[in-house]
């Protein structure tokens, strides 16, 4: 297998560039423009409000990008869409019938290191517990959950170094695949137990965004390029949640150092051939984050089976790369920091 | 083309499971044969446009709204 590498040294053998990008010009198109993503996004807005969906479209609903939504799923090769058949046909037994008999649980502490357990013994890479926040939930939906098991696989990278060919796409959906029947057998497992739970897969989730439970879950930090970034896996991994009513205790946010990072390096804004990506933070409903301009985004994503471009290019998904850098950066801190 | 990962109704008896597992299996069967015909139909228009240089209108094509 061929794995198309800039560089040949064996120091920076997983070093990702992007392979003969496609250009960002399109053969599609839209005669009357919709509804700027940036706009329904809440970009330049100061005022807190719950997020509506743009784009990937589960419910039915009437959404802006729906027209670009289908033919991106109408373009997608089959063996994409083979995985995402797969998924939805998995994700049936998201929810189900709940145990009459309820375990007790007196120390929610104990019981969320039982279900961590039982994640990774299912195949997750990262687990973390948060309660449910309202920004983690779409406008018009509710949950009637208290708290969110976020979990995390991490991709083949060698497989993902094709991005943005075909084969990262099929990647994408075999992992969204691989986590979402995690999802639903830690869900069952739950439920076996007398607690209510409910799992959630990707990239269609209905009701949650997986990204805003992730962080507060401590799975790691946003990065400029708006994936998340992992202390172990860099951006390399998919998300998926179970939401329960199951007394755990939950995680505390992280601080690994992605803002240090992101402020000084430039890879992925550089290598995103829409120019989508910015070097600096911007207002987005009432709160200062990193965000990618979804109006030049997402033509790119849909014309390249999902990109992904980003995500490989960023210095911490390089295999074995990030502990080292929050060792770094970290001391770098300390050193910034005068002692008194 | 959706996909959906939404059932919310809680499958106590096995008939309701069926049930819910046949409706499931009909839904996927159209979604591939929406796949294979109205994309198929989307996949040739857009190689097309893109071998003439034109742009493939997506608020032109019925089977991309809704």
């Amino acid at each position: 297998m061929t794995i198309p590498l800039s560089r040949d040294d064996t120091h920076h053998r997983h070093v990702m560039r992007p392979h003969n990008p496609p250009p960002p010009t399109y053969a599609f198109g839209y005669k009357r423009s919709p509804e700027s993503g940036n706009a329904v996004n809440g970009v330049g807005v100061a005022e807190k409000f719950p997020t509506r969906h743009v784009f990937h479209n589960a419910t039915g609903e009437d959404l802006p990008w729906n027209a670009l939504d289908n033919f991106f799923g109408y373009i997608n090769p089959w063996p994409v869409v083979r995985h995402m058949l797969a998924n939805t046909w998995q994700l049936r037994r998201q929810t189900g019938p709940v145990t009459r008999h309820r375990e007790p649980v007196d120390d929610p502490g104990a019981m969320a290191k039982k279900v961590k357990l039982w994640a990774r013994q299912l195949g997750a890479g990262l687990v973390g517990i948060t309660t449910i926040t309202d920004d983690a939930v779409y406008a018009g939906h509710e949950v009637p959950f208290k708290r969110a098991i976020c979990i995390g696989i991490p991709m083949d990278r060698a497989e993902m170094c094709h991005a943005p060919q075909q084969r990262a796409a099929v990647e994408v959906m075999r992992a969204y695949r691989e986590i979402g029947g995690i999802a639903v057998r830690l869900s069952e497992k739950i439920r076996a137990m007398g607690w209510p739970a409910r799992a959630y897969g990707n990239p269609n989730s209905t009701d949650i965004l997986h990204i805003p439970l992730a962080i507060n879950a401590g799975l790691g930090q946003l990065g400029k390029h708006g994936s998340m970034i992992s202390e172990e896996y860099g951006s390399n991994f998919r998300l998926a949640t179970i939401l329960t009513d199951l007394p755990l205790a939950t995680d505390e946010s992280i601080d690994i150092g992605v803002d240090d990072l992101c402020l000084a390096c430039r890879r992925c804004v550089i290598d995103c051939p829409p120019g989508a990506i910015s070097n600096e933070k911007q207002l987005v409903r009432g709160e200062r984050k990193w965000y990618v301009d979804f109006d030049k985004c997402i033509p790119y994503f849909a014309k390249t089976f999902g990109c992904a471009i980003c995500i490989e290019v960023c210095p911490w998904s390089e295999p074995g790369r990030g502990p080292g850098l929050v060792k770094q950066l970290m001391g770098r801190r300390k050193t910034r920091t005068p002692t008194r | 083309m959706h996909t959906l990962d939404s059932q919310f109704i809680t499958f106590r008896s096995v008939w309701s499971r069926l049930r819910r597992d046949l409706g499931l299996l009909i839904r996927i069967a159209k979604m591939t044969t929406h796949y294979v015909l109205a994309g198929g139909r989307v996949r040739r228009e857009y190689r097309r446009s893109q071998v003439r240089g034109d742009i493939y209108w997506l608020d032109d094509d019925p089977t991309l709204q809704g």
